[in-house]
């Protein structure tokens, strides 16, 4: 396999990953924990959700602060507490750009794989790959990738630097 | 140091909405272990024309994966017989294809640092019937994948919600 050429590595903080397995009614139960979760203004960090057949499934990331109060929040939807299954610490390891190539895809895939790290998940956006893995596992992953694909080290972003947060308080 | 921008907006901005229509979905499972072997067959499947149109992945249950390719559906006999070559029915993978599929996406300005916008799309798409098969918020981007002629639909009802340049 070729040594391909990535644009950079970004890492992201310290968050909590939550699913959901075999829900029922899953769009239902989506619909009313996202309503949840935005009354009391707990911003979804990352999410996927599948509802292909069996196994319905949805998985997010929340900031690590707002732990208790989304477990709070579970623990009041009975139709929700008995499929939930929460990981912290986590963070997430961006890695652009993908090009949308399926032979980039797969060596970052083998890469990854080769690492031994949990995997709890992983998405494409327009130019990224971003993967859910353990947060304290974030620097070894970065040296991984770094050894594996050409990445200049001006171009890894090692912890994010400024946070943006939407404000709890509205004005209008 | 901390800045405060203040911002406020009666409808959540967006660029603009796109939908793709004629796509495959295909959803392998297998051992989380064996994620590098994954690996190398899509990087054996990968050449300049065949390209995704989204990936994703969630853990099934211990040390199982399950990955979902969306892809245009005139590379889905390629792809079928090459999965077919190399899926290890004895190790317990398995494979199918949702096919047809359509995708629609969004973007929009710090959508991955606000909350509110996974609500504001299944609130809107969820009483109208729209099955969401597959759902991808990650960074600032929105990725829906819907049966066969929902795209359009749900591209109007969203276009309600949120505002489109």
């Amino acid at each position: 396999m070729e040594r391909m050429r990535i644009e950079g590595i970004k890492l992201g903080g310290e968050l909590v990953a939550v699913t959901f397995r075999n829900l029922s009614n899953v769009e239902d139960h989506i619909s009313r924990f996202c309503q949840i979760l935005a009354k009391n203004q707990i911003n979804l960090i990352f999410l996927s959700s599948s509802n292909t057949g069996e196994n319905a499934q949805v998985t997010f990331c929340v900031a690590i602060e707002d732990q208790v109060q989304v477990k709070a929040l579970i623990a009041d939807e009975p139709g929700l507490a008995p499929h939930v299954e929460f990981i912290s610490s986590v963070g997430l390891l961006s890695i652009f750009h993908h090009q949308f190539s399926l032979k980039m895809l797969g060596l970052i895939l083998n890469i990854f794989g080769k690492m031994h790290l949990p995997l709890y998940g992983f998405a494409s956006s327009l130019s990224t790959l971003t993967f859910i893995t353990d947060y304290d596992q974030l620097d070894r992953a970065v040296k991984t990738i770094q050894k594996n694909l050409a990445v200049s080290s001006d171009q890894i972003y090692l912890k994010p630097e400024t946070r943006v947060i939407q404000s709890r308080e509205v004005k209008e | 140091m901390e800045t405060i921008a203040v911002y406020w907006e009666p409808k959540i901005k967006t660029y603009g909405f796109k939908d793709v229509s004629d796509l495959s979905l295909l959803a392998i499972e297998f051992q989380s272990g064996q994620l590098p072997e994954w690996g190398l067959v899509l990087y054996e499947l990968g050449d300049s024309e065949f390209r995704f149109e989204l990936v994703l992945t969630q853990l099934k249950a211990e040390n199982v994966l399950q990955l979902y390719l969306l892809f245009e559906r005139k590379w889905e006999k390629r792809l079928i017989k090459h999965i077919n070559q190399v899926v290890r029915k004895d190790g317990g993978e398995t494979f199918r294809i949702i096919s047809p599929v359509e995708l629609v996406y969004f973007f929009g300005p710090h959508f991955g640092e606000r909350y509110g916008i996974a609500d504001s799309v299944f609130k809107t798409l969820t009483p109208e019937a729209i099955p969401v098969l597959v759902a991808s918020f990650s960074g600032s981007i929105v990725y829906l994948i819907l049966p066969e002629g929902m795209a359009k639909k749900a591209k109007v009802l969203l276009a309600e919600t949120f505002k489109v340049p």
